[in-house]
């Protein structure tokens, strides 16, 4: 398992494995969250998103420190420098750009269905939706800065 | 198929002096001038143009002019890579 995992990362730098691995944890761990949610939304509550969330940090951490102990086999972590810099900003921009987008429509929503939801007939959102929602643009916004920075990493920043 | 460049781009030399420095190594590069041998390879396969600060270590490094290392080329053209 673990020399698979060598093997499928092998040409990648430190950097490079450390992101898709947070990529991957990100996503797959949301990922799981957000099929489950969407399998019988009913079952969920607030206290049961609190009580997922503290389960999703912990995961993420095991998953982490786990993978983080495997690529460390036959690589060495070395400090940022002036690229890694530049990538982790340009990536961060893009990330930022998901992120802004996502609160302006999910505000605008609850502004605009809250305002005038009764008389056209729309649900208001609850408390829970506006949660999972706005979680649901932090984690994309979080993907979309992993596989930025992935993608300026192997395509380089000249262009 | 490449991607149209709007502008030029910025060429090195950086592995034929690393050459002509008794074959010295990205690594060995990348520690005299305070970056990872990634960044190393990075400048050389023009993927990342440096800060000014690092282009003149690398032209200390060298001993040469700056100019002896980067030129700016200043055709639009395809990217490649």
């Amino acid at each position: 398992m673990i020399s698979a995992v060598l093997r499928l990362l092998k040409g990648f730098s430190y950097k490079e494995k450390s992101i898709l691995i947070s990529l991957m944890a990100v996503a797959g761990v949301y990922g799981a969250y957000f099929i489950d949610l969407l399998s019988d939304p009913s079952e969920h509550t607030l206290s049961a998103m609190l009580a997922s969330m503290i389960g999703i940090v912990v995961m993420l951490v095991v998953v982490h420190i786990v993978f983080h102990i495997v690529i460390s086999l036959d690589d060495v972590s070395e400090a940022d420098d002036e690229r890694d810099k530049a990538v982790n900003r340009k990536a961060s921009v893009s990330g930022y750009n998901i992120l802004f987008i996502a609160v302006l429509t999910i505000t605008g929503r609850v502004v605009v269905v809250g305002a005038w939801g009764e008389s056209a007939e729309v649900a208001v959102p609850t408390l829970f939706e506006i949660a999972n929602l706005l979680l649901a643009g932090l984690v994309v916004s979080e993907v979309i800065y992993y596989a930025a920075q992935l993608y300026f990493y192997r395509r380089g920043l000249n262009g | 198929m490449g991607r149209a460049r709007q502008y030029g781009r910025v060429r090195n030399r950086i592995r034929r002096l690393r050459f002509d420095a008794d074959e010295m190594t990205q690594q060995q590069l990348a520690i005299l001038i305070g970056v990872t041998r990634q960044t190393v390879v990075a400048i050389e396969g023009e993927k990342y143009s440096p800060s000014l600060e690092v282009a003149f270590r690398i032209a200390e490094v060298f001993a040469v002019p700056l100019d002896s290392v980067f030129r700016y080329d200043s055709e639009p053209g395809l990217e490649t890579a």
